[in-house]
């Protein structure tokens, strides 16, 4: 049965160990009491049906929204109540579930942004960055590295706005790199993309898991979970329901049946 | 003819330190999003500590200016943080933000009022020497203005070109993308109001020093840079130059048809006609068809 499956223990060896989280929405509980942990190195999936609570888990977890109760650390220091330059700052990226780039500029220099954000919080945190950043050829030519890596072939000098969805989801992962984090929030990173694309797509995530980052992903389609996670934390009405190495939870029929609509 | 062409180049005169005006408001206005009311505030007070360093405290006209150039940025970057940064944090919207910019805009102006008085103020000065290039005929504060306000602006675009910049023109499109990336929007947003106001300043010493100024005049200069911004685009800056250049330049012609209280007008006209024919304006993103 569903019920008797336990949460997600939630030691303190993880990265990033969450544990009883909450959120209200006025007279709505989104999260009842999540906890779970993100290691280096390994990719774990967050599956459930939609209002399972874990878009708003990872908005938690990135600095976007406050918790109502509960707590999450990084390397044992607490994260919750920062904002998302701070967590950003200390290593925690995020892929957000709507595509977003900046539109009016270059795809380049949407790139360049993410670079000159880690130079700046890494190297002096008081620093604009703006006379030591003046090098643009070197920004530039690191820029096309990382859009190489995620295997762009638009025009680098297009701005955002006319690449096309899955472009702009390649985009995203290029900058995510570029932001060289330690943990990374992925909300559907294949959502509305090919299966061209998104087979593309793969070897990228697990290629950031190779590094040693901690890789959070939200995703609907099982064969991408199952291609890719190691660890599967099922999700229903705010708490977790089922938790596990991928192989063990996606095999329970129950688990497939309500979460996965299987 | 020639009367023609000494008013182009008193328009092009007039269109550099419009220029400035313009970037000021434009880097505000494209960043944060936000309808800076109180920019016209703003650049009249740097205009009268500009006056009173020089009359009062008898300070040399360049030291003044680099005075009131620090004074403004610093205006500049307090009125964020103490006054349109809590608007941001609580997520008011910007209608609201704009209505309590002119708000604030008002307040400074009666404060100034209070202050300074309600009549033009002018640097003294005695008979300018002028330059005579063919038929135009120039000052030589009208020089200077060309000169300085044209390197200020130079000086600016170089800055903006540094990757750095990169993120104030991203933070107005995707904010929350920027602070996910890192970047600290606070800081950010007050370098953004600090550099407007500082950039303000430079033509607002320069008119002081040439026609004068007086406490109210924060509003027509602020439809100037904003007619600027609209009507050359908002998106890229060079556009924000071609604005101030063409407002310049047909309030100064409009003189040679019609008559120097037509001027005002010059402003309005051409944001309505941009406005309708060229939403996006002079040098507008061209977007993709299905934008619309």
């Amino acid at each position: 049965m569903i019920n008797s499956i336990s949460p997600l223990d939630a030691d303190n060896s993880g990265i990033l160990v969450f544990k009883d989280l909450h959120k209200r929405f006025g007279d709505i509980a989104v999260l009842k009491g999540v906890s779970g942990k993100l290691v280096p190195g390994q990719i774990s999936a967050f599956v459930g049906p939609n209002g399972a609570g874990k878009t708003t888990l990872f908005q938690l977890l990135t600095g976007e929204l406050k918790p109502d109760r509960g707590s999450a650390t990084l390397n044992g220091q607490n994260i919750l109540g920062s904002s998302p330059y701070r967590l950003a700052g200390r290593g925690i990226g995020k892929l957000f579930q709507d595509v977003r780039a900046f539109p009016n500029l270059s795809i380049l220099d949407n790139v360049i942004v993410a670079i000159v954000a880690r130079q700046s919080y890494r190297d002096k945190p008081f620093d604009f960055g703006l006379v030591r950043n003046g090098r643009s050829q070197v920004l530039a030519k690191k820029a096309r590295e990382y859009l190489s890596r995620v295997g762009f072939d638009a025009n680098e000098e297009a701005l955002a706005k006319n690449l096309s969805w899955g472009n702009q989801k390649l985009l995203a992962l290029a900058r995510l790199l570029a932001g060289e984090f330690r943990c990374v929030f992925l909300d559907e990173p294949i959502a509305g993309i090919s299966t061209l694309m998104a087979n593309r797509m793969v070897p990228l995530i697990r290629e950031l898991a190779e590094a040693g980052v901690a890789v959070a992903l939200i995703e609907h389609e099982i064969t991408f979970v199952e291609s890719l996670a190691n660890d599967v934390i099922v999700m229903n009405e705010g708490v977790v329901i089922d938790s596990g190495s991928a192989s063990e939870v996606l095999s329970h029929a129950e688990t497939r049946e309500i979460c996965l609509g299987l | 003819m020639n009367l023609l062409l000494q008013l182009l180049a008193n328009g092009i005169v007039n269109g550099a330190m419009f220029a400035l005006l313009a970037i000021g408001f434009g880097l505000v206005y494209r960043s944060l999003r936000v309808f800076h009311v109180a920019y016209g505030a703003c650049f009249v007070l740097s205009a009268f500590v500009y006056y009173l360093l020089v009359t009062c405290g008898g300070w040399p006209w360049w030291l003044a200016g680099l005075g009131s150039i620090a004074t403004s940025a610093a205006i500049g970057t307090l009125m964020e943080a103490g006054f349109y940064w809590p608007f941001y944090r609580r997520r008011i919207s910007s209608e609201a933000v704009l209505v309590a910019s002119l708000g604030l805009a008002i307040m400074l102006e009666n404060v100034m009022a209070l202050l300074f008085g309600n009549e033009v103020a002018a640097i003294p000065r005695g008979l300018s020497q002028s330059v005579t290039l063919g038929p135009v005929r120039l000052t030589m504060i009208q020089i200077a203005q060309f000169a300085i306000c044209t390197s200020v602006a130079s000086a600016v675009f170089l800055l903006l070109r540094l990757p750095s910049f990169k993120i104030v023109l991203g933070m107005g499109e995707n904010t929350e993308l920027v602070q996910t990336l890192g970047h600290s929007l606070p800081r950010y947003r007050m370098l953004v109001l600090g550099l407007a106001s500082g950039i303000a300043a430079v033509p607002a010493c320069l008119v002081m020093t040439d026609v004068g100024m007086d406490v109210h005049a924060g509003m027509s200069y602020l439809l100037i840079a904003a007619v600027a911004v609209l009507a050359g685009g908002v998106a890229r800056a060079p556009g924000w130059l071609l604005g101030a250049y063409l407002v310049a330049v047909l309030q100064s012609v409009v003189i040679w048809k019609f008559s120097a209280k037509w001027t005002g007008l010059v402003a309005f006209a051409l944001l309505l006609a941009i406005l309708l024919f060229r939403r996006e304006g002079l040098v507008g993103l061209h977007k993709r068809k299905e934008e619309g």
